[in-house]
């Protein structure tokens, strides 16, 4: 069918995108790679006219419907594909407690039954399975009780897409396909992952600890009894760090018990298993050459390295046919993500699609009703609180925290969300005395994953609630009393980490104190209390702050000046909807004056000119090692980076910011300062001692001490005629702390923010990969990073990225807060948000437009997850696979205040500001300030969502 | 002269009786009893009023629950229902024994009575204790200052006293008679069916002056273009209900038989689906008459083996479901369990008129509202076809879905009769 | 099987021969490999998918082609969001949801450009009341699920762009 009658084909469009390949693991190094969707697109003519951002650099393609997202691509659009493209699809358990007895395909008739059926017995004829972060049965053997609701048993392949799409059809939500065998004992093992988090402060906030997890390290259970429940060390003063945690743990828990710490306020709270609900349901392309080894996929992911690594990993032990030489990876724009996208499996699924789809491209994309069975999902959350208040101050003297996750079928990123959780439990608040605990349990529910939050969301929620809750019984306003517990700049987390930078959190609540929606909230209550009968008005308000990056991330940039004076720019992370490739044109301004003419996300062999050489082990190596290893010039903490932990402004914007700034330091400051100079005498610059520092962007000119304003034309033109340096590539490590190093170009040498450098020399196209000197990289003991701090858990957590501790020595945090301004019916139950107002810290917002659709696009979904949004776990949950938006509300416009939703991005402390995360940050506030909002209300204390009114009117 | 003032003699006499009648007949005394106040008896209010299904009414959507408001469109005119929180505008001081007379006689006085939208007509087997314990529960509520447009019919309904004799006609006072033949289950079914449930009002046919059709109880009725189908154990089981099949379907709004829509799902949402399991299989119980078999229609014998004995031959019938209704629906009618319902084996493909079957198919249905944690299925939004289709395609349609899916039980229906269904007629 | 004949974005398209129960977004997506118009929930309640339907009588509606099969749209005029730019020139709403930074990820964009341009184009035959501009927009994309999301910003772009028209408002 496919190929006959016109096709419309759009292959011109992607013209160099199939070149866009990487090799992997094979190869000896692992270099970035991606289909460059900014190739493929025409770019909005004129979108930085007049040297400002007029829109996202993406805008005009996503709104002309350009090819730019995985599900668009077929071998056709691909060069060197075969342009013949077959159609896959996965069959699911969805059951978990009867054995998997085959298929029963017969209600697809004679002609619809599929060309290829894969079963596991033939990923095991092939010797391909899932290993490492991924390792997990990929398909349920016949004859197996399924390891979880939701699990894939078979794909079916199709040559013809005509009987493909019947027989999708006819399988959907067709529970007779997938036999039901005899039933056997649900799969049951031990927790994902535990912790404990115990911190006892000396006198002084700021330090040094009597104990914390950052001097002692971090604890785990001893092991896990016959119920899979954690075993503590028995507490001892004095014994390891298990016994120190366990003896002030229950040091703790006695004061709050006997009430010798004031107060105790206790909670128990549930959040609920939630899905990301991106737009676009996972899938992509692959074509597997038998003949050379070669697999190549089209997929949008957040995480393209271990995609890559995850797929080659199958075939560790492939039989002949199935061996890999080489994997190669497209990455194409996200249709949403939030997370889901984030260490997914689908794209093992993916490839082998393309590995026995006989040498065919072919492609494997999931419906709705498929992604919600087999998707990522958020974790469901038990937290058990207890805070001790002085009823006097109102201080916070201490705090216990056991936060209970169901990790579902897969590990996925279950132990290092279970760690954020802790980090986060306390929200933005100081206390001196904390113990908290972590337990992430298997279960045969649809796996839980990273989503927007990841974790701190859970159990901010909890802790802002809880806050809430003491605020009213001791009769303080609410704002005012976070205020008295917030933690300041300089003071320890309850992990006993200092946050980098000013903390803002006061900032942030005096903004939330002036805002209209909290100022006149007595008025409004009256005016809509007196046109809407049976509902009270209420306004709850939430501040949290909130990590970003993940403790090792990566930033790569290029920026190449043509003679013409237009930028081209890349960044070395994928676009997933926040705008990262527009914030980088935007930070490219503060050194060019201008924002990057184009900007590439995640290009492609770009990167091949820095020659990286990345530690394969950035989170275990020991500080000697390290050391050693920096000694190689080409050696970086970390290769490429992903799209995770908010780090697109902050992390993705920072190697093209520095790559700029070499440009104006080596290509636009001597190229002026010889316009300067013409003439006889030493020309007008003869007058005054002009630096480097002086130069300033006035009027998209450069100028200095009085000089005559250039234009980058003018600057591009002659730094191209003298060979001075045009462009630039720059890699740079982050250990919550960027590595730096001194790089010297013709003569002048300068330290920065990056390890790796290569330049561009007027009129050349090849790059000059230039060797550093005197690198410095994070100390591995810094924030408790490395093999001395974290051997416990980097040894236990071999299937985890170790991302997990990282995210435990947390460095970077934003913070945001929310006024939210609810009418509750006060019979019913019913819920109407009036209105919502975000205060947000952001350090300097690049593109503000962009970080407000983020923070509204936050407030929605917050708004979701705290009203209407709910899945069951087990059997009667999506892994049944008949779940849809039919039974999954998500919010549309009019369960919104569209006109009546606010933000106030907080102005940074100064020009230099760093851009901060802020993408998870918007959304955590929101949630608990409608439910405090409910409580100002009507009283009605709800503590486990979503907030149904049914649940509100048990609560009155 | 003389026969003018015999005239305005009998007049006169005849209205003197109706007063008398009126004072005399019209509202019933009943004991007056103090308001309980104990959380048990509001809790069992707040029941009994779920049970009621009071909410469908009195709390319009998007307003205030419980403080009225809606309009009822009868032949008569448009009647608003009231505000039934304890508030001046409301039901503020009204005592038990006056919120018996309302519930059952529809009147606490003679000047004033309800019309019958309200369900006295149904609700006089309400026991006067449920009563009481209802009377609690509202009287426990916030009140609500909201003063709904008043009902104003045409002369002669204008005239409220009226009604005494329209209930002297048509409104039976009898209290709940347990059948003693039958058990408590079956009573229990009865009494919530017959009572507070008020499934008559929609399932029974009314006469020319609005009120049920004596012999025709559930026997299904016409309501605003839909039927409200015969819900009797023979009218159930002929469209191959099971008791299974109903218990569930009363819980979740759907099942194999099909889905509720139109005022049913409304029904399902604030009602049933919110009463005890118990109450739901008293009713099924009473339903079909404590027949817990299997129907005596082959239908459920047709659902199981939906999709691989169907007639695939082509037709124009067939070509209109594939492109119109298979995407959801599937080939097979199977449809999608918790998202589309089976046509296959629907009880509404079954009903020999065909008027839901076209009516749906012309107007289409919004989604069914998600509830979380309620067992209620919320199912995904029928588009309309009435403007895609002409009515010969609709009939070509419905005739194909009737011969396949109705397995040679329901007829043809003659293009006249759809157009006529079309039109609202 | 059946043979359809559909007039794409004013380019006759077909005959084709596609099974009768092939979705049209599968048809749009595959055969003319118009990939703009996007697949999301597949039972028509997102409307990421809908496409414009021109009719005869010069009206224009929106179908969701997740739940319409191809065959259903034989013979008929349909636009998709690849339609709407003439050479690098966004039409109106296009340049409303761009200049107002709508959308993020993208994937619902195509649905808003459609149901507003069917929207505007409505309100160009019956103008509605100024202060009935809010109602319309919500009518006319009330629908669409962004989860992203842009709904304030998808809805002021378009209510003050038709503002911006006399043509599209009567006082």
């Amino acid at each position: 069918m496919m190929g006959k009658g016109p096709i419309w084909t759009r292959r011109r469009l992607l013209i160099g995108a199939a070149s866009a390949g990487m090799a992997t693991v094979i190869a000896p190094y692992m270099s970035s790679a991606a289909g460059s969707p900014d190739t493929i697109m025409p770019d909005g003519p004129g979108w930085t006219a007049g040297g400002t951002i007029k829109y996202r650099i993406d805008g005009f393609a996503k709104v002309t419907g350009a090819k730019i997202y995985a599900r668009d691509l077929r071998g056709r659009d691909m060069d060197g594909w075969p342009e013949e493209t077959h159609h896959a699809m996965l069959l699911f358990a969805s059951d978990a407690q009867h054995a998997f007895d085959g298929l029963d395909l017969s209600m697809l008739g004679e002609s619809g039954q599929p060309d290829r059926i894969v079963l596991a017995e033939d990923l095991a004829a092939a010797g391909l399975a899932a290993e490492g972060f991924f390792a997990s049965n990929l398909l349920c053997a016949q004859g197996a009780i399924p390891d979880y609701l939701g699990q894939p048993v078979a794909m079916l392949i199709y040559a013809d897409f005509g009987r493909f799409t019947v027989a999708r059809t006819a399988l959907t939500g067709e529970a007779r396909a997938v036999k039901r065998g005899a039933a056997g004992p649900v799969r049951s093992t031990n927790p994902y992952g535990a912790g404990r988090y115990t911190r006892v402060a000396s006198q002084s906030p700021m330090g040094p600890d009597v104990f914390s997890v950052m001097l002692a390290g971090d604890v785990e259970p001893t092991g896990y009894d016959g119920e899979h429940l954690p075993i503590w060390s028995t507490a001892d003063a004095n014994g390891d760090a298990g016994a120190k945690a366990a003896f002030h743990g229950a040091e703790i828990r006695k004061s709050l018990a006997d009430g010798t710490v004031g107060k105790t306020y206790r909670q128990s709270f549930l959040t609920q298993s939630i899905d990301p609900m991106f737009m676009e349901p996972e899938g992509g392309i692959a074509w597997f050459d038998a003949a050379s080894g070669k697999l190549s996929v089209v997929i949008g992911v957040q995480s393209p390295d271990l995609s890559l690594s995850g797929i080659s990993g199958m075939a560790k032990n492939a039989t002949d046919g199935f061996k890999l030489t080489e994997v190669d990876g497209t990455f194409m724009f996200m249709g949403g993500s939030f997370g889901g996208k984030d260490h997914t499996i689908i794209p093992l699924y993916v490839a082998l699609a393309g590995m026995f789809g006989g040498g065919k491209t072919v492609r494997l994309a999931l419906n709705r009703f498929e992604q919600f069975q087999f998707g990522l999902k958020r974790h469901s959350f038990r937290i058990d609180s207890q805070l001790g208040v002085d009823p006097q101050t109102g201080k916070f003297t201490a705090f216990t925290c056991d936060l209970n996750a169901d990790g579902g079928g897969l590990k996925n990123l279950s132990s290092p969300i279970a760690s954020l959780a802790a980090v986060g439990s306390a929200s933005a608040w100081y206390t001196p005395q904390s113990d908290v605990t972590t337990v992430v349990s298997q279960s045969i529910a649809v796996a839980a994953g990273s989503m927007r939050g990841f974790g701190s969301l859970e159990s901010m929620i909890g802790m802002e609630v809880l806050v809430d809750q003491v605020a009213s019984d001791l009769g303080r306003d609410p704002i005012k009393l976070r205020r008295d517990n917030a933690l300041q700049s300089g003071w320890l987390t309850l992990v006993g980490n200092t946050p980098n930078g000013a903390v803002r959190t006061g900032d942030v609540l005096d903004a939330l104190e002036k805002s209209a929606l909290w100022a006149n909230r007595a008025a409004d209550k009256a005016v809509y209390e007196a046109d809407n009968p049976g509902f009270s008005y209420g306004v709850g308000v939430s501040c949290v702050m909130q990590t970003y990056g993940s403790g090792v991330d990566g930033s790569m940039g290029s920026v190449a000046l043509a003679a013409d004076g237009t930028i081209g720019a890349s960044s070395g992370i994928t676009e997933m909807g926040t705008g990262v490739g527009t914030a980088v044109a935007a930070r490219i301004a503060d050194h060019l004056g201008h924002p990057a003419t184009t900007v590439q996300t995640l290009t492609s062999g770009l990167w091949d000119a820095l020659q990286l050489e990345p530690e394969k082990d950035p989170w275990g190596i020991s500080q000697a090692d390290q050391e050693k290893a920096a000694q190689n010039p080409r050696w970086t903490l970390v290769g490429t980076v992903d799209t995770t932990a908010s780090n697109g402004a902050a992390f993705g914007t920072h190697a093209p910011g520095i790559a700029a700034w070499v440009i104006l330091r080596c290509g636009l400051w001597p190229a002026a300062k010889s316009i300067w100079s013409e003439g006889s005498f030493g020309g007008q610059s003869a007058g005054d001692f002009v630096t480097f520092a002086d130069l300033r962007w006035v009027d998209g000119k450069l100028t200095a001490r009085g000089m005559t304003p250039l234009t980058l034309e003018e600057l591009a033109a002659r730094a191209h005629r003298d060979g001075l340096v045009t462009g630039a590539m720059t890699h740079a490590s982050n250990r919550w702390d960027w590595a730096t190093a001194e790089f010297n170009v013709d003569g002048d040498s300068f330290e920065v923010a990056i390890d790796a450098l290569a330049v561009q020399r007027g009129g050349r196209a090849t790059w000059d990969l230039l060797d550093r000197a005197n690198a410095k990289f994070p100390s591995t003991a810094a924030k408790g990073v490395g093999r001395n701090s974290w051997a416990l858990l980097s040894r236990s957590e071999v299937n985890v990225p170790p991302v997990s501790t990282e995210r435990v020595g947390a460095g970077y945090f934003s913070c945001s807060g929310t006024v939210v301004a609810v009418g509750v019916d006060r019979i019913s139950g019913e819920t109407r948000v009036l209105g919502v107002h975000q205060a947000i810290e952001c350090g300097r917002a690049l593109v503000p437009d962009i970080i407000r659709g983020m923070v509204e696009g936050g407030i929605v979904m917050g708004i979701g997850q705290a009203l209407t949004e709910y899945l069951p776990l087990y059997e009667d949950g999506p892994g049944d696979g008949t779940w849809n938006l039919n039974s999954y509300r998500v919010p549309v416009s009019a369960d919104i205040p569209v006109d009546h939703i606010t933000v106030d991005i907080l102005a940074p402390l100064g020009p230099t500001d760093s851009p901060k995360g802020l993408g998870e940050l918007s959304m955590i506030p929101v949630i608990p300030g409608v439910l405090n909002a409910i409580h100002d209300a009507v009283g009605a204390r709800v503590l486990s969502l979503p907030a149904t009114p049914q649940k509100i009117k048990e609560a009155l | 002269m003389r026969f003018l003032k015999w005239l305005v003699a009998v007049v006169v006499l005849a209205c003197l009786a109706y007063v008398v009648f009126a004072w005399a007949w019209g509202v019933p005394s009943v004991e007056e009893r103090a308001t309980l106040t104990d959380t048990e008896s509001i809790a069992q209010g707040q029941y009994l009023v779920t049970a009621g299904d009071c909410g469908s009414c009195h709390s319009p959507p998007g307003m205030a629950a419980m403080a009225g408001g809606l309009p009822v469109a009868t032949p008569f005119g448009t009647i608003y229902s009231t505000n039934i929180t304890p508030a001046k505008s409301g039901i503020a001081g009204m005592t038990s024994a006056e919120f018996y007379q309302n519930l059952a006689y529809g009147a606490d006085n003679i000047l004033h009575p309800l019309y019958p939208a309200m369900v006295y007509t149904s609700y006089h087997v309400v026991t006067r204790d449920d009563s009481d314990r209802m009377h609690a529960y509202f009287m426990s509520l916030p009140p609500v200052e909201n003063d709904p447009p008043q009902t104003r019919l045409g002369f002669p309904f204008n005239i409220r006293p009226a009604m005494f004799g329209w209930n002297l006609l048509f409104a039976s006072r009898a209290a709940f008679a347990p059948d003693t033949s039958k058990d408590d289950v079956w009573n229990r079914g009865a009494y919530l069916v017959q009572g507070l449930g008020h499934c008559g009002s929609c399932h029974t046919p009314r006469n020319a002056l609005g009120a049920e059709e004596n012999g025709k109880w559930l026997a299904g009725a016409q309501l605003d273009g839909m039927l409200a189908p015969d819900i009797t154990a023979t009218g159930l089981r002929a469209r191959g209900w099971s008791y299974d099949q109903l218990v569930s379907y009363l819980a979740t709004g759907s099942g194999p038989r099909g889905s509720a829509y139109g005022e049913m799902s409304l029904v399902i949402d604030n009602s049933l689906a919110l009463m005890t399991p118990e109450d739901r299989v008293a009713i099924a119980t009473y339903l079909l008459d404590g027949q817990t078999g299997a129907p005596a229609s082959s239908t459920a014998a047709r659902t199981a083996i939906a999709g691989s004995a169907l007639d695939t031959t082509a037709s124009e019938g067939r070509s209109l479901y594939l492109g119109n209704c298979a995407l959801c629906h599937k080939a097979s009618g199977g449809g999608i369990p918790n998202a589309v319902p089976s046509i296959s084996g629907n009880a509404t493909v079954l009903q020999a008129d065909g008027r839901n079957l076209v009516a749906v198919t012309a107007d289409g249905l919004a989604a069914s509202q998600v509830v979380p944690g309620t067992g209620v299925v919320a199912l995904g939004p029928m588009p309309a076809f009435r403007d895609r289709l002409t009515a010969e395609q609709i009939t070509t349609l419905s005739n194909y879905v009737r011969a396949t899916f109705g397995n040679g039980e329901v007829g043809d229906l003659t293009e006249d009769e759809v157009k006529a269904i079309l039109a609202g007629q | 099987m059946v043979s359809i004949s559909v007039t794409v974005n004013g380019t006759a398209s077909g005959p084709h021969e596609v099974p009768d129960e092939m979705p049209m977004v599968d048809y749009l997506n595959e055969y003319l490999g118009l990939t703009g118009t996007k697949f999301c929930c597949g039972i028509g309640v997102c409307h990421a998918c809908v496409v414009i339907v021109d009719n005869p009588d010069g009206t224009s509606e929106t179908r969701r082609t997740c739940i319409s099969a191809a065959s259903t749209f034989d013979g008929l005029s349909v636009r998709t969001v690849e339609s709407h730019a003439k050479d690098e020139t966004l039409s109106p709403v296009q340049q409303a949801f761009v200049d107002n930074f709508a959308f993020q990820c993208g994937y619902c964009t195509s649905g808003f450009v459609n149901a507003g341009t069917v929207l505007i184009e409505k309100l160009a035959r019956e103008p509605v009341a100024a202060d009935a501009v809010g109602q319309a927009v919500e009518a006319g994309l009330g629908d669409h699920i962004c989860r992203c999301s842009g709904y304030v910003r998808y809805h002021s772009a378009l209510r003050d762009y038709i503002l911006s028209q006399p043509g599209l408002t009567r006082s």
